[in-house]
């Protein structure tokens, strides 16, 4: 899951992106508005984490360019604010936001949340996922196949977290990218193939069924 | 000044009102009302509800005083009188009752005297006629009745005469008393009724909200100038609450993002087990710099909250002696920057007012220029006579100011770039504080600034009239060496100086 942390606070929004990034989310930072616009065109986040009050172009502004832009599908909106006036967030709500939370915050809260809006793409009411065998715990950062815990690093954890989101979909290699790994990752090297090897093997052990299969040309999908 | 002239003969004409009025504002169970029944002056029963109100515990120290004559009499007539007011039925205590119980009072005194006038006027003269005889015509003609029977009949008849008369008196005064009390108590509650009005309207406010008003229709009387006074006063107590209201959530705001700056960090930082030393320590700093931006915000809300509050100390003050002692204390500020510091006053401007208010819009000023004026740039402070008005000035050579922006610098939680203003640790409430001082003054805060040349800020404050003390010394203390230099220079031309200096005096 990728998400883009937009607050002019530089120290705020960094902590919120090592806190993120720790729960094996994929985080870009933006400090101003008009920069949050440019990467989040560019990008496609799965979620954007968005300060209202910034110097230039604020949070509302930014947030209503995104709602007009032709997104598909269109990265949910949190909006993270200062001010608590029934105004503030009834404004923040019309402008598409998806949800809003006060500053200063619980930072397991701000997870909680992200959790929730993430889960709404899929359609799943709690934060454990199931395909198959597998189970995947987001709160509690936990996997397991069956009654085998998985070890997992917190990318692959992501890698699989995105696959479970998606069941039975052929996710590209450049889906990938653009989802689980932020905008450091270099797209030509063979990170998502070397990570969704790795993943793989720990998902298989012994004589069970291949849980991701490799599409030849187009991509990788797992194995409802 | 218009409204403070206006209420006072309301409350002048009606002195009873305000006391009990009072007395009868609070909620449901209504304290003892003002006693001594039948007291005669409605003024006195005023008076001694007041001091019922205020001395609650009034009869407990009463037995126990050592005697001292008016005091301790007062004393014990007000807590007899408390008690007897406290057996007292309620609608017995008010001013409807007292007003019927004085008007009825006073309109029977007077028709008994009327009348006890009359009856013994009448007696008198009926004393005086004497008769020495009398004839009666009967059927069978005249008869002499003889003196002493004559009179024993002329008594008989004066006395049934004044017997009736006394009787009719007093059956006419019998049904007089009860007929005043009838109309005194329709009379005063007729009178009284707007006052009822104004409590119930007043007492709906304060339980609901502030922006409700009396609007007491009417005839402009001493009744509907009350209740236009309350009505002033909610106004003002209305916009006092709600300017509180936005600068707690303007000053809340400005809090909460340092704290949520510290509970992210410290959240995500110990929420990890395996945090090294340097990510710890890492975490420490941020907490320690959130902390100190938090402490200045705090220190100068304080600042800013006293002097909205407390009226200035009016004391003398050398504006010119003012400017050098500032000056001085920030020249090695100036100096670690590489910034020239010039200053030229003179002696012996002298103003009312708070000498350490006055340092510290003028500290403020100086620390602004500090920071925006680039190493190798200058500071001009000085400070001059022009009429009625004494000035200071500081002028930068910082990036100035955008037209667009030169009305908001004075406002709250403003900052040119908030992410700069934040890291310099700086609260936005600086330059609030340097207007809200220059007005405290009765002068006012003014600002000239062109972009990329420079800013000028000018207090202006009243003149004293005639300087108290030696007299000035019209020598300018320091013209500094800077004088001739190319940025001094810059600035007398520049048209931010021009317009911060004279042309920025107050219309007044």
């Amino acid at each position: 899951m990728r998400v883009l942390v937009v607050d002019d606070e530089v120290e705020l929004a960094e902590a919120v992106a090592r806190g993120l990034r720790r729960e094996g989310y994929a985080v870009d930072v933006s400090h101003d508005g008009a920069d949050a616009l440019e990467k989040a065109v560019f990008n496609g986040y799965d979620l954007i984490c968005l300060d209202i009050t910034m110097p230039g172009m604020d949070g509302r502004q930014v947030c209503r360019s995104i709602r007009q832009h032709p997104f598909e599908p269109q990265p949910r909106i949190l909006m993270l604010t200062a001010r608590d006036g029934i105004d503030d967030r009834v404004g923040g709500l019309d402008d598409g936001a998806d949800d809003y939370l006060v500053k200063p915050f619980a930072f397991p809260e701000l997870l909680a949340r992200a959790r929730s809006l993430l889960r709404r793409d899929t359609a799943v009411t709690s934060s454990v996922l199931r395909v198959g065998e597998i189970e995947l715990d987001a709160a509690r950062h936990r996997a397991r196949r069956g009654e085998r815990q998985l070890e997992l690093t917190a990318k692959e954890f992501a890698l699989l977290r995105f696959f479970m989101s998606h069941p039975g979909d052929v996710l590209s290699q450049e889906t990938l990218l653009e989802h689980v790994w932020d905008e450091h990752a270099d797209p030509f090297t063979n990170t998502v193939r070397v990570t969704v090897g790795t993943l793989r093997r720990k998902l298989q052990v012994g004589d069970e069924t291949p849980a991701i299969e490799t599409v030849i040309g187009r991509g990788y999908r797992l194995e409802a | 000044m218009a409204a403070g002239s206006d209420p006072a003969p309301a409350h002048g004409a009606t002195p009873p009102i305000p006391p009990s009025f009072g007395s009868t504002m609070p909620e449901s169970p209504p304290p003892a009302p003002a006693p001594a029944p039948g007291s005669g002056s409605s003024g006195a029963t005023a008076a001694g509800s007041m001091t019922a109100g205020s001395t609650t515990s009034g009869s407990i120290p009463s037995e126990l005083v050592a005697p001292e004559p008016a005091a301790q009499v007062h004393t014990r007539l007000h807590s007899r009188g408390q008690r007897l007011a406290e057996h007292l039925p309620n609608w017995m205590g008010s001013i409807r009752f007292r007003l019927t119980v004085v008007s009825s009072t006073v309109i029977f005194g007077l028709a008994a005297l009327v009348v006890g006038v009359i009856y013994f006027g009448l007696r008198h003269s009926l004393q005086n006629q004497r008769i020495s005889a009398l004839i009666v015509q009967i059927p069978g003609g005249p008869v002499l009745i003889k003196p002493d029977q004559a009179q024993l009949i002329q008594a008989q008849v004066k006395a049934q005469a004044l017997d009736s008369l006394q009787l009719y008196s007093f059956a006419a005064l019998l049904a007089l008393f009860f007929l005043s009390l009838a109309v005194g108590w329709l009379v005063s509650g007729r009178m009284l009724r707007p006052i009822g009005q104004i409590t119930a309207a007043v007492r709906r406010i304060q339980t609901s909200d502030l922006s409700q008003r009396i609007n007491l229709g009417g005839p402009d009387d001493e009744l509907r100038r009350l209740a236009d006074t309350f009505d002033e006063m909610l106004g003002r107590v209305d916009d006092a609450f709600e300017g509180q209201r936005q600068f707690i959530h303007e000053a809340s705001h400005e809090l909460r993002n340092p704290l949520a700056v510290i509970r992210t960090n410290l959240e995500v930082t110990l929420s990890d087990p395996d945090a090294s030393v340097e990510e710890l320590r890492r975490t420490a700093e941020v907490v320690e710099r959130s902390t100190e931006r938090m402490t200045r915000l705090v220190d100068d809300l304080l600042v800013y909250a006293r002097k909205g509050t407390l009226s200035v100390a009016r004391d003398p003050v050398d504006i010119g002696a003012l400017i050098v002692e500032a000056a001085d204390e920030f020249a090695v500020t100036a100096d670690l920057g590489g910034i020239h510091l010039a200053r030229e006053a003179t002696i012996g401007l002298w103003v009312l007012g708070d000498r350490l208010a006055l340092r510290q819009a003028l500290a403020n000023l100086l620390a602004n220029a500090v920071r925006y004026t680039p190493a190798g740039g200058s500071i001009r402070v000085r400070a001059g006579r022009e009429s009625a008005w004494i000035w200071m000035s500081v002028e930068d050579q910082g990036p100035g100011i955008a037209d667009a922006d030169q009305d908001r610098v004075f406002q709250r939680f403003w900052r040119g770039d908030p992410q700069e203003g934040r890291e310099q640790g700086r609260s936005g409430l600086g330059l609030t504080i340097v207007r809200q001082i220059a007005e405290a003054h009765g002068g006012e805060a003014k600002l000239a600034s062109v972009l990329g040349q420079g800013s000028a800020f000018a207090l202006w404050l009243p003149a004293l009239p005639a300087p108290t003390s030696a007299a000035p010394v019209p020598a300018p203390v320091s013209v500094a060496d800077g004088e001739g230099s190319a940025p001094t220079a810059a600035l007398t031309t520049h048209p931010a100086a021009e317009a911060a200096a004279p042309a920025a005096t107050p219309q007044d």
